[in-house]
């Protein structure tokens, strides 16, 4: 491995749990980063002023910014299994967490600090693939969800054969994993998800996944998954 | 303080204050009697990943 791939591991990794000063500076970037993205993804979904939302993997707290703005009547948290990201996402928010409008926390998705049934909303961008265990935290996501509530789970890169020497590049470097977008909708299923709908955006290779939280788990078997 | 739960058993946390700025706690902690463990709170922020994952 040639120094620049060696660093650029090193940035890859980086993103999944950034610590010391070159991880602080990542959960910064990130927040410029991973904007377009987030932006893209959230249109796809509908978000209403008093909202409970809950972004895992807030990294340096810009996602939790742009909901706190839309939940307006609503809160929004953020949760990061980093130090140093919960850090910069709080120094993000600081008017909104002042205003009591935003929660920071140190947490992970493995077992989320929640009690059931409370969020309308949950989003992880660029967060997925970091997950330890992804159907059962999935299913522990779906727990903290409202009856009807929405998981969207955003991202700049899905299977796909056009990007595949890219992605598993990047995979590689950062120990992750990542899904086609029938894959997408098997993992949401698994986790007990209904109403999948997977929006892409094929010349970037970005995927919006978004599933619902039932009031009835047992329609699931007989809802056929459509529109991908 | 019934949204926040105990990572582990999901139960209701008690909040101890130990220094406080106006309405915000700066240091402290939330403490589930169900589990007896003690959750801090360091520079306001709550810190609630399970015990296996604390630092």
């Amino acid at each position: 491995m040639g120094p620049i791939e060696k660093l650029m591991g090193k940035m890859v990794k980086q993103c999944r749990k950034p610590t010391g000063g070159f991880g602080r500076l990542i959960a910064r970037s990130m927040n410029y980063g991973h904007s377009k993205v987030t932006r893209w993804g959230l249109s796809q979904v509908s978000i209403n002023e008093e909202d409970m939302i809950l972004d895992i993997g807030c990294g340096g707290g810009k996602t939790v910014n742009t909901l706190a703005k839309t939940a307006t009547e609503g809160k929004t948290y953020g949760i990061d299994y980093s130090e140093i990201s919960v850090a910069v996402a709080s120094k993000t928010n600081k008017r909104f967490l002042d205003a009591g409008r935003v929660e920071i926390l140190l947490g992970s998705v493995e077992s989320l600090p929640f009690s059931d049934g409370f969020f309308d909303l949950v989003t992880a961008v660029e967060a997925y693939y970091f997950f330890p265990d992804l159907i059962n935290n999935l299913k522990e996501i779906r727990r903290v969800l409202k009856s009807g509530g929405t998981i969207a789970l955003i991202n700049e890169a899905y299977r796909h054969d056009k990007f595949e020497k890219r992605n598993a590049k990047w995979a590689r470097m950062g120990e992750f994993d990542y899904h086609s977008p029938e894959e997408f909708r098997k993992v949401l299923k698994d986790a007990g998800f209904s109403s999948i709908k997977i929006h892409t955006l094929e010349d970037k290779n970005w995927i919006t996944a978004i599933g619902r939280k039932d009031e009835d788990s047992n329609n699931l078997h007989f809802n056929t998954s459509r529109q991908y | 303080m019934q949204i926040l739960a105990c990572p582990v058993c999901k139960g209701e946390l008690q909040l101890n204050v130990d220094k406080e700025e106006g309405e915000e706690i700066i240091t402290g902690s939330l403490y589930c009697p169900k589990c007896q463990y003690s959750y801090p709170i360091v520079d306001t922020i709550p810190n609630l990943l399970p015990p296996s994952e604390q630092s």
